[in-house]
């Protein structure tokens, strides 16, 4: 009870400190850009808050760190990220993100022998298949849905079942305080514009 | 035997129908053994109350106790299938005076029995052994071959060759001595008891600790005696089943006798501490039990673990049945989500078009003023209904500082404004969103009143505190500083 209180106090200090540097980027952009920043922020301030509860409580916030290094990735992030980060923060996520090219690399690697041995698969597939075909199906469906899980959990790629769902979960609980705290932004932010 | 055991076995079966079967299978497989035993069991399990007391909480340890780490050699604790021995060995002796004379309790039987248990000497000497295999005619047993690799004059038996074939040893002289015609054997019992009078008086000061465990150390045993030559294979495995929750997930035959030791051995050393990072799995008839099918079993039952919290967590999800369609909401959940937080993206930077949340403050007193009565009627049901999770709490009709003030007070469901403690941490809290907002201070004095107006507002519903609650709130607070900080 105590500890997602202050989870979400020290996510808003976050969520403040960056829309406040995202404000001071973003005072010749367009809308578009703006939004962006706004996106990139608050995704920042998200990933920077877990992973402090993270240090805070031994638990993996993996998907906080891929999230930092997908932003990184791209280069016009890069002001923007070392003003909420710090220089020495914005180092660490670049060279994650670089890490993580390796990583994609590997996966591709991965996955070309997977496709190389594919005929002893498939013969094994096909035997499974001729003998529960239904069981072999509700696999397949499990696998495809566990497939776009981990397209949609930063990070998760290289994840396997147990591990993407504590992930999953983890990024579920960010992503609604995140939803929560921006819809309250948004509503201390309306009267200004009346 | 027949008849002392299910005096035990009510309180014991509660915690483990594990236990329970190689109770059934023990009874089926020892009822030719042991018939002139049942005398002197019978009258050790004299006292079935203090049995019955003592043995559901040192079962359940016993249960528990199964660590997965591997070292259980070096210890010269006496593990259970040695006590057993030893108070076979007695019975095989005829000591029944000796039993029924140490009193109605079973705990100093026991204790009296444990210093006759260490036998570890005997036990590690590989020809003794080899000779009790020989004697037992089980070579079917798996650790049987190991165990000449033992190491002699350890304490510890370093795998459960030895312990089985000794504990098969003793079913085997329990059939024989009804007609004491295997000179071999006698032999052998001559040899168990002659160190172990030896040793009763070294070791009577160690085995004080360990008389405390005794049931739960019996019931190990048991359990393990159970195995008969025709059952071995099959409840060694279900034991190993019950052990085999280790990260490795390394299970072979003669890890099975380890694991059923390592369980008493662990009832015995149980006052320290139970090792708890470990997840409890056990073959049911008929499953597989091979260590990949038991891996995979323990990786299935975390994964169904995790969904089932996901199921809480995500909305609509509880009615839901099947993997593949609760994955189906969770991927609907995240998307809807991660889309929300685009449009909010979007809502903000055209609401907000500096994102100058400098003049946060300056919106803030306007709007507790129109949130008060929505504030406090969002707040208070929230708080009385008791929401199962923690993030479960819906966004409240408020400012967004306002937000997350009363969602802290949701989730300590106790400020107590009256308290001075508490004026405090609205002070410090202002103070913190003053940092983080560069507001003037004249604002931030006015802000301050609007708050603890706010504040004096709940005075009156909300009339329970603990000094601590505030303390912890302040606390909390101090690390948002500290972060803030950084």
């Amino acid at each position: 009870m105590h500890a997602p209180s202050k989870f979400k106090k020290a996510f808003m200090a976050q969520l403040l400190l960056s829309l406040r540097a995202a404000g001071q980027a973003s005072k010749s952009m367009g809308i578009r850009e703006r939004r962006d920043a706004v996106r990139l922020s608050s995704d920042v301030a998200m990933a920077m808050a877990s992973a402090a509860r993270a240090r805070a409580a031994p638990r993996s916030a993996a998907w906080a760190r891929a999230l930092v290094a997908r932003h990184a990735a791209e280069r016009r992030n890069e002001a923007l990220m070392r003003r909420i980060m710090g220089g020495a923060g914005y180092e660490m996520a670049a060279a994650a993100a670089r890490s993580r090219k390796g990583e994609r690399s590997r996966r591709i690697v991965r996955r070309s022998r997977r496709v190389c041995s594919g005929a002893g698969r498939k013969r094994r597939s096909s035997l499974t298949a001729s003998g529960c075909s239904a069981m072999a199906a509700a696999r397949r469906m499990v696998r495809a849905r566990l497939q776009v899980l981990r397209s949609l959990v930063p990070g998760g790629e290289g994840l396997r079942g147990f591990s993407l769902l504590t992930e999953t979960l983890d990024y579920v609980v960010c992503l609604r305080t995140q939803v929560e705290l921006m819809q309250c932004l948004c509503k201390g932010s309306r009267p200004q514009l009346g | 035997m027949n008849c002392g055991p299910p005096d035990q076995l009510p309180p014991a079966s509660a915690p483990s129908c594990f236990l329970n079967l190689n109770w059934d299978q023990s009874m089926a497989a020892a009822a030719g053994a042991g018939d002139h035993l049942d005398p002197a069991l019978s009258s050790m399990v004299s006292s079935p109350a203090s049995n019955s007391t003592a043995a559901p909480a040192t079962d359940g340890l016993a249960l528990h106790g199964i660590s997965p780490q591997p070292q259980y050699s070096g210890t010269p604790l006496s593990s259970p299938p040695k006590l057993n021995l030893s108070m076979m060995g007695q019975f095989h002796h005829y000591a029944p005076p000796q039993v029924g004379g140490t009193g109605p309790g079973g705990l100093p039987i026991l204790e009296n029995l444990m210093p006759m248990g260490h036998l570890d000497q005997f036990l590690a000497d590989p020809g003794f052994a080899e000779r009790a295999a020989r004697l037992s005619g089980f070579d079917g047993c798996p650790g049987g071959s190991g165990y000449g690799g033992a190491i002699p004059g350890q304490f510890g038996l370093p795998d459960g060759g030895p312990v089985s074939a000794l504990k098969e040893l003793e079913l085997g002289n329990g059939r024989d001595e009804s007609s004491v015609s295997d000179p071999a054997s006698a032999s052998a019992e001559m040899a168990l008891k002659g160190p172990s009078d030896g040793n009763a008086k070294k070791r009577k000061a160690s085995g004080k600790g360990k008389a405390k465990d005794g049931p739960g150390s019996t019931a190990a045993k048991d359990l393990t005696k159970g195995e008969s030559s025709g059952k071995r294979c099959k409840s060694a495995d279900e034991s190993n089943g019950a052990d085999d929750n280790s990260a490795k997930g390394k299970a072979t035959q003669s890890n099975s006798e380890n694991g059923g030791k390592k369980q008493g051995k662990d009832s015995t050393s149980k006052p320290p501490e139970p090792p708890k990072d470990y997840i409890h799995v056990r073959a049911r008839r008929g499953e597989a039990t091979d260590s990949h099918s038991l891996a995979e079993r323990v990786r299935r039952e975390k994964i169904s673990q995790r969904m089932k919290l996901l199921q809480d967590l995500v909305p609509g999800c509880n009615k839901v049945v099947g993997k593949a369609v609760m994955l189906d909401e969770i991927i609907n959940y995240v998307q809807s989500l991660q889309r929300q937080v685009e449009f909010l993206s979007m809502k903000l930077a055209t609401v907000n078009p500096q994102l100058d949340f400098n003049n946060l403050p300056n919106l803030l007193p306007k709007d507790i003023h129109q949130s008060c009565g929505p504030l406090q009627n969002s707040h208070f049901p929230l708080e009385t209904s008791g929401a199962p999770l923690p993030y479960l709490n819906q966004p409240h009709q408020g400012n967004p500082l306002g937000c997350s003030l009363t969602n802290g007070m949701d989730n300590q469901s106790s400020m107590h404004p009256l308290d001075p403690a508490f004026c405090r941490p609205m002070n410090s809290q202002h103070q913190f969103l003053n940092g983080v907002s560069d507001a003037a201070s004249q604002v931030g004095a006015f802000w301050q009143d609007d708050l603890q107006s706010v504040v004096h507002m709940d005075i009156g519903q909300s009339q329970e505190i603990a000094a601590t609650s505030s303390n912890s709130y302040n606390g909390s607070l101090q690390t948002v500083h500290m972060k803030m900080e950084l």
